[in-house]
């Protein structure tokens, strides 16, 4: 990139300024944790700022949200995480749930609108969650959340399957009294 | 029943565009496959349109503030690494120049502890040929021009030494009375001491140690002179009353 120190910290904040709501929201919903959500965002900030004059300039967001995962996974993850039981992979593996001692999500966010909705998605185990967080509410494409998440397409696709279909389980009757589903839609 | 994996991404539109048109035909013939594809539909809409976006502007302030910072800090890295040598030698021109012109400006200050420099290395002591008082006219030329020392007889010198402590001569008198030894420093300037209080009940003295050992300091106007001795402070009054200039 040929940009001048001062161009390349303006072009980085203007960048950063439009993902940034993505960037905490993803992180509130990986770290279920304000403090640890602000801390994530911020630390992937910084080092999105250090790296940017590598930045090949194409999908800003998605190269965001490759940071804010591979920090979370590789940090914040290890710290959070209790036994895992069985393959996230594996279509019949025992599902984790998450703590009874998180925090609820209409706290976490500001309004209530997706509060049944953030709930729900909460409670899907953390791969499934973040295929889904970053497919269906980021918009990243399969090669994408692939890159962000270090695994291969594949995985991808049965991760963001496995996880809707837990999600739909969790939201059928919000999704019927909201219209988003017909009656016998259901799986 | 068409692949869940294929349906799921043909919804995403992650398929190719035969793939595509294979599911899409195959759909148009199932009535199920048709209802889950638009359940997936409307689930992936449901997340993307009422999920709720955090409120991030004080966030975002915090994270404006860091950049601030990395950018003072690269700064200042930059301008430490590209002038780093030429820092560090005006830095060492400032400490000796300074110390020039404190040498220079001040050559009458002198610290305790340079005393006590001051009295290990001067020359080792010469016996005097013979036991000789302060009031010999001999020992004192060449110390302090035409000034001369008077001591009552009893304190008796019994060797001298000379030398320089930062460019200021120094005669260093071993002396002994009937209490024992005394050393008698003396310096032909006034000096400016460090470390050294005024003595209570004595206006002109100054008390204090030189190498852990009691002395007091008799100051006149072109002279400075010290006694030292492991003796109270109140017993080295009493001597350097007896030692002066005349």
């Amino acid at each position: 990139m040929l940009f001048g120190k001062r161009d390349l910290r303006e072009s980085f904040e203007r960048q950063a300024e439009k993902v940034f709501p993505s960037v905490l929201g993803t992180a509130l919903r990986l770290t279920r944790s304000r403090e640890d959500a602000e801390d994530l965002a911020q630390e992937a900030i910084v080092r999105a700022y250090d790296a940017f004059e590598r930045f090949d300039g194409t999908n800003f967001k998605a190269w965001m949200l490759r940071i804010v995962t591979n920090l979370y996974i590789n940090r914040y993850r290890q710290r959070q995480r209790g036994p895992q039981l069985g393959s996230l992979d594996d279509e019949g593996a025992i599902e984790p749930v998450s703590s009874e001692l998180e925090l609820p999500d209409r706290l976490l966010f500001d309004n209530a609108v997706g509060a049944e909705i953030e709930e729900a998605l909460a409670k899907v185990p953390e791969d499934f969650r973040l295929a889904v967080i970053l497919s269906d509410i980021e918009g990243l494409s399969y090669q994408e959340i692939a890159d962000a998440t270090q695994v291969p397409i594949g995985t991808v696709r049965s991760r963001i399957a496995r996880g809707r279909s837990l999600l739909r389980k969790a939201l059928e009757g919000y999704a019927m009294r909201e219209g988003y589903l017909k009656q016998g839609a259901t799986e | 029943m068409m692949d869940r994996l294929d349906l799921h991404a043909y919804v995403d539109g992650e398929l190719s565009r035969e793939r595509s048109d294979q599911v899409k035909l195959s759909l148009s013939g199932s009535a199920e496959d048709l209802r889950e594809a638009e359940a997936i539909s409307s689930l992936k809409q449901m997340l993307a349109t009422r999920t709720t976006q955090s409120q991030s502007a004080a966030e975002w302030n915090k994270c404006v503030s860091r950049l601030n910072e990395i950018d003072k800090t690269r700064k200042v890295e930059r301008v430490v690494s590209k002038y780093a040598p030429a820092f560090c030698g005006a830095l060492l021109g400032v400490i000796l120049a300074t110390g020039l012109l404190h040498k220079r400006s001040d050559p009458g200050h002198i610290s305790s502890p340079d005393l006590a420099k001051m009295a290990g290395s001067l020359e080792p002591m010469r016996p005097p040929k013979k036991q000789l008082g302060f009031n010999e006219d001999r020992w004192l030329g060449g110390l302090i021009n035409q000034s001369k020392l008077s001591t009552p007889d009893h304190l008796t010198v019994r060797g001298v030494s000379n030398g320089q402590i930062g460019g200021i001569p120094v005669r260093s008198f071993s002396a002994r009375d009937e209490k024992g030894d005394v050393t008698i420093l003396v310096v032909r300037q006034e000096l400016d001491l460090e470390g050294m209080t005024p003595m209570t009940g004595h206006t002109n003295l100054l008390a204090g140690k030189l190498n852990g050992v009691n002395c007091v300091v008799q100051t006149g106007k072109d002279h400075t002179i010290f006694i030292v001795a492991q003796r109270t402070f109140e017993d080295l009054a009493a001597v350097s009353s007896q030692v002066a200039i005349r």
